[in-house]
């Protein structure tokens, strides 16, 4: 861009700190007022930590946590190995068909959630209503949409996102070690485990973090796919704040946005740490300035 | 397992477990939503398998005609050439960077804007067009004030010299990105809250108190902010890759500044800009939560009309004539946009 004034350069950096301003302020507002000692309202009152504490003996959050962390764990561990298989899958061999399958499998990367929210609803329903009719189970002790119904969505996208990262690290790795393997009399069993997975491991664990932040952060598809006793922590506290303003709510907000910044640092940390290995190996992959940069 | 030149065919053992759980949960719900576009509303949810094309009807013919004036004929006119130009102009430099057809990219960016008018048009003051037209004029704001928002950070970005300072400035954008949304909209709504924080401010500085929520300003506010990042790490990404000799040169040769921008670093950056403007458009266009918790009300975006639908009206089938319409123009642009086109591949 035209740099050629100070005066245009003092303005983009005002500009940049503006918008990081922006960024920050209302988070840190909201995490600012979850020690207010008022129970509504903006007005700074005094210190304290007594919604944290009131937390502690919030059941209905603590159930809906726990019923988030299992959900997420469940999911997690589907959809890595799912998205791992995947990605070999699509990044290994050619075959036909297999423009289509990467089509089919990046969908939830592209869908919009609000979409795939009310076309599971409506899948939902009809298969448990068809499996209720033939397991004549009466409204007393029919299926209902619950865990299982929010863990296979949360499958669904997870795998996609893991397929996604896996596949930027195994471009990474070139096949010719993986044959080299095979040559020297591994069989494909091994060759998998000792050669291509290390290859591999920071994109799966990359994936197995993005995979469990987005199920423990999802709201539109568990929204709509998810029943009675089966309340996630997002749902629960959408319903809270849409009920009642509380600082209560701003302490559970603050303590997501904790958990998902070290989630974050977590992922980044491994990223980086590949990179650093990357760099001293003498192979030639060049890096690209989108490293770094979770896809999207 | 994975060596192409072992010679076994590994793949449909690889393939099969998670593309069919994708296909169970987003192929098969999507052709199941047109399907249930075609049937009857069964009260309390759900349907009835009478096939009608009544939804559909609704969707594209509600609303009392006798409204239809000029007001009509001129807001059908403005949506129609907007969505044109949404459509052809990213679908135009797209064809252009990949040497394909422009004249195809610009039919389908008038056969959508043609769609949207004739949309607004059949249903005069039809709720279902004005909340498709609002959504995206909404979106719309939001991509732009991003783009601005975004282009001189991601310059000043990348004219660190430090690569510590380059990674923490990064690292600075991507928190709020990785942050729940829900957690980033409720920051905006308590902020904007008739007691909140601006509030007080503004009456502690001596003024009256001002509704900030559920307003317009809201709920454009509240898009931008959840979807800056999409923007900037994109274009980003295209400015490192950049050539910062040729802004260096177009200067030295006497470029004024605003000839340098628009001749030089924009069309340089224009990969970045179109990822950047479709994902934030894209996302924009689908929120749920930002006009929900933002902007009050009951179907101010598509997003509210779907779960009206699907929830407290119990008409499932117009509702999912509304998704399959969405979702239908949704990832067709996204498609031809961004799908195709290796370099702004989104895997």
């Amino acid at each position: 861009m035209s740099m050629s004034s100070t005066r245009a350069k003092v303005l983009m950096g005002a500009a940049t700190w503006g918008v990081y301003l922006f960024l920050y302020i209302p988070v840190l507002i909201l995490v600012l007022f979850s020690f207010n000692q008022a129970r509504t309202g903006g007005t700074w009152t005094g210190f304290t930590t007594k919604w944290y504490t009131a937390l502690a003996g919030n059941g209905r959050i603590i159930s809906a946590t726990w019923n988030s962390i299992q959900i997420a764990a469940i999911s997690t561990v589907i959809a890595v190995v799912l998205g791992t298989m995947l990605s070999l899958a699509i990044d290994r061999y050619s075959y036909r068909g297999r423009k289509t399958a990467q089509q089919i499998v990046y969908l939830p990367v592209i869908a919009p959630e609000i979409v795939t929210g009310v076309s599971l609803l409506a899948f939902f329903s009809l298969v448990i209503g068809a499996l209720n009719d033939f397991l004549g189970r009466d409204a007393g002790n029919a299926i209902r949409m619950g865990k299982a119904t929010i863990i296979i969505a949360h499958v669904a996208f997870g795998a996609a996102f893991v397929a996604l990262t896996v596949r930027a690290s195994l471009r990474n790795l070139d096949p010719a070690v993986e044959e080299a393997a095979q040559d020297l009399g591994a069989t494909p069993w091994a060759t998998f485990w000792k050669v291509t997975l290390p290859g591999i491991m920071p994109g799966v664990l990359g994936g197995a973090l993005l995979a469990l932040t987005l199920s423990l952060d999802n709201f539109v598809i568990t929204f709509f796919v998810s029943g009675p006793g089966s309340t996630t922590l997002p749902i629960e506290v959408f319903g809270q704040l849409r009920r009642t303003i509380s600082p209560e709510v701003n302490a559970v907000s603050t303590l997501i946005f904790a958990a998902s910044s070290v989630l974050l640092i977590a992922a980044l940390g491994i990223q980086a740490g590949v990179a650093t290995r990357r760099s001293g190996q003498v192979t030639t992959v060049s890096s690209t300035p989108e490293e770094g940069v979770p896809d999207q | 397992m994975s060596a192409p030149a072992a010679g076994k065919k590994y793949h449909r053992r690889l393939l099969l477990p998670g593309l069919s759980w994708i296909s169970l949960t987003y192929v098969i719900p999507s052709i199941l939503i047109v399907v249930y576009s075609l049937l009857t509303p069964q009260l309390g949810g759900g349907v009835v398998w009478d096939f009608t094309l009544d939804a559909w009807a609704e969707v594209f013919a509600s609303g009392s005609r006798s409204n239809i004036g000029w007001q009509t004929v001129g807001t059908a006119l403005v949506f129609g050439i907007l969505a044109t130009l949404v459509v052809s102009i990213p679908a135009t430099v797209w064809a252009r960077s990949v040497g394909r057809s422009e004249h195809r990219a610009l039919a389908f960016g008038g056969v959508f804007g043609l769609l949207v008018a004739v949309n607004h048009l059949a249903g005069g003051y039809n709720n279902y067009s004005a909340v498709f037209a609002r959504s995206v004029v909404w979106s719309l704001w939001a991509t732009v004030i991003c783009v601005v928002l975004a282009l001189p950070l991601v310059v000043f970005i990348s004219s660190r010299e430090s690569r510590v300072a380059k990674n923490a400035l990064l690292v600075a954008v991507m928190i709020p990105f990785w942050t729940s949304m829900l957690v980033r909209t409720f920051a905006i709504r308590f902020l904007l809250s008739n007691t909140g924080p601006l509030n007080n401010m503004i009456e502690s500085l001596g003024f009256e108190r001002q509704v900030f929520l559920n307003t317009r300003f809201a709920v454009v506010l509240g898009l931008v902010y959840t979807a800056l990042p999409f923007m900037i790490l994109p274009l980003y990404a295209a400015v490192e890759r950049s050539d910062r000799a040729q802004l260096d040169a177009a200067r030295d040769l006497g470029a004024r500044p605003l000839r340098v921008f628009t001749e030089v670093f924009l069309p340089m950056v224009k990969p970045g800009l179109i990822v950047g403007s479709t994902m934030v458009f894209v996302l924009s266009v689908a929120q749920y939560l930002v006009p929900t918790l933002l902007g009050g009300g009951k179907t101010n975006m598509i997003a509210n009309l779907l779960d009206l639908q699907f929830g407290e009206a119990f008409n499932w089938p117009l509702g999912a004539a509304v998704a399959a319409l969405f979702s239908l123009v949704t990832i067709l642009s996204l498609y031809l946009v961004v799908g195709r086109n290796e370099e702004l591949d989104l895997a």
